[in-house]
């Protein structure tokens, strides 16, 4: 073997260093082992095959390592996300607002990244449950911010959407996304069956009010009934959560349970104004000019009642925030 | 963490077997994956798990040539050893050849 072929940096060295920098703490002397074989296999000849078979079967290594997965992931989805919504948001005549969606994205964006490092927010406890909860809430997240990217530069004045509508669903959708990493995060004093039970139960609590809806439409102009299924919800989950989770637990399951119904009864109604059948639809606009101008003119009003739950499930979200944080576990020496 | 035993892979079996053949012997990744004709890709999740599991020990080289780096060496430790005795003959499994015995790539490991 030549010495300039030993330990020389060439791109199939390079290739193989940027991917074992992916591994977790604990593979990494394997990464370190790959590498120092490549090392001693010569760069001559039919040798330059040889490292590139060898590097590019050791990146299949790594590429099967779930940790190494996600670190890759995450900022390729990041990324990816930013992207797409710059290059979508060319279409807003309207630079206020076209800057201010990106910038409502880009807010989002970091602090998900925030819930990757030890901190506050992250990293995700480990066990199914807190994965699931933090994933379920993220891309319930990202759907509310999909649909508020999707609606709001053909709705009403732009210069109001850009100075209102979209500092306020900045707002809004960050405190709700901090509210799902603070509550899944490593140190949380939730643990999986909490979780799982105020997630649970958030779910079924939206479930029962879409069927109430159904049973016995149209979808309530009040917010009575909405909130009676958030309460029963919450009740549940904390009365239901006593059973393994201390008193902590208790209470941050009953508020992600409150939190999730809440937020999945906002898109419940979102969903149903805009594509669910005409018999869900209350007569809001009597004044109308046409059955159908009617119709269409009540399926906008009738979200506008729930735009208080949203209210209601910001304010659920900034105090499950701080009682996961207030209430987290010491960190691990 | 739990050891289940499960009938090993071919594979795996062809490396331990390879161990095995010179169990006082440090042994490196390259070399080894020649000698049973694994692919990186396929020997180093072998070297991963028995390492996970306790049957092969590692260590780095004491004194690597100058200009390249210390090499990871492995060899069975003293369960590593018990359990390939106790190897039931797999159809396929490979003997413990020599360096310039090359097999050829076996798909898929574990």
């Amino acid at each position: 073997m030549s010495r300039a072929a030993r330990g020389r940096r060439d791109a199939a060295d390079r290739l193989l260093a940027g991917a074992v920098r992916l591994l977790p703490g604990e593979r990494r002397p394997w990464g370190a082992a790959m590498r120092a074989e490549l090392a001693g296999i010569t760069a001559d000849g039919a040798g330059r095959g040889a490292r590139w078979s060898f590097a590019v079967s050791c990146v299949r290594v790594v590429a099967g390592e779930p940790a190494a997965r996600r670190r890759a992931g995450y900022p390729l989805l990041a990324a990816a996300a930013l992207a797409t919504v710059s290059w979508w948001s060319g279409s807003v005549a309207y630079a206020p607002l076209r800057w201010g969606l990106v910038a409502l994205v880009t807010v989002l964006v970091l602090v998900s990244s925030a819930g990757r490092r030890s901190g506050l927010l992250g990293p995700v406890g480990s066990g199914r449950a807190p994965r699931l909860v933090r994933a379920g809430g993220c891309l319930l997240v990202a759907a509310m911010a999909g649909s508020v990217l999707a609606s709001m530069p053909g709705k009403g004045n732009p210069g109001e959407q850009a100075r209102v509508g979209v500092p306020v669903f900045t707002v809004l959708l960050t405190g709700c996304l901090v509210a799902f990493l603070a509550l899944t995060a490593r140190r949380s004093a939730s643990g999986g069956f909490g979780l799982a039970i105020g997630a649970g139960a958030g779910v079924a609590g939206a479930a029962a009010w879409t069927l109430i809806v159904f049973a016995a439409p149209p979808i309530p102009v009040s917010l009575g009934a909405a909130l009676t299924v958030v309460v029963v919800a919450a009740s549940l989950a904390n009365i239901v959560a006593s059973r393994r989770e201390g008193a902590s637990g208790q209470v941050l399951a009953a508020m992600s349970a409150a939190l999730i119904s809440s937020l999945l009864i906002v898109v419940a109604v979102v969903l149903l104004a805009g594509y669910g059948p005409d018999r869900l639809i209350p007569d809001l606009v009597p004044a109308a000019l046409s059955p159908a101008d009617d119709l269409a003119n009540s399926r906008i009003e009738i979200e506008d009642p729930y735009v208080g739950l949203l209210a209601v499930a910001f304010l659920l979200a900034v105090t499950l925030s701080v009682t996961s944080l207030v209430t987290r576990r010491p960190a691990a020496r | 963490m739990t050891t289940r035993a499960r009938r090993p892979s071919p594979q795996t079996v062809a490396v331990l077997s390879a161990l095995a053949g010179a169990p006082s012997t440090w042994r490196y990744g390259y070399e080894l994956g020649q000698e049973v004709g694994l692919k990186a890709g396929s020997l180093y999740p072998i070297l991963i798990r028995l390492c996970d599991r306790g049957w092969l020990e590692a260590s780095w080289e004491s004194d690597p040539p100058v200009g390249r780096p210390a090499r990871h060496l492995y060899r069975l430790t003293g369960a590593g050893r018990q359990w390939a005795e106790h190897l039931p003959a797999a159809p396929g499994r490979a003997r413990p050849a020599g360096p310039a015995e090359v097999r050829p790539i076996i798909g898929g490991a574990w």
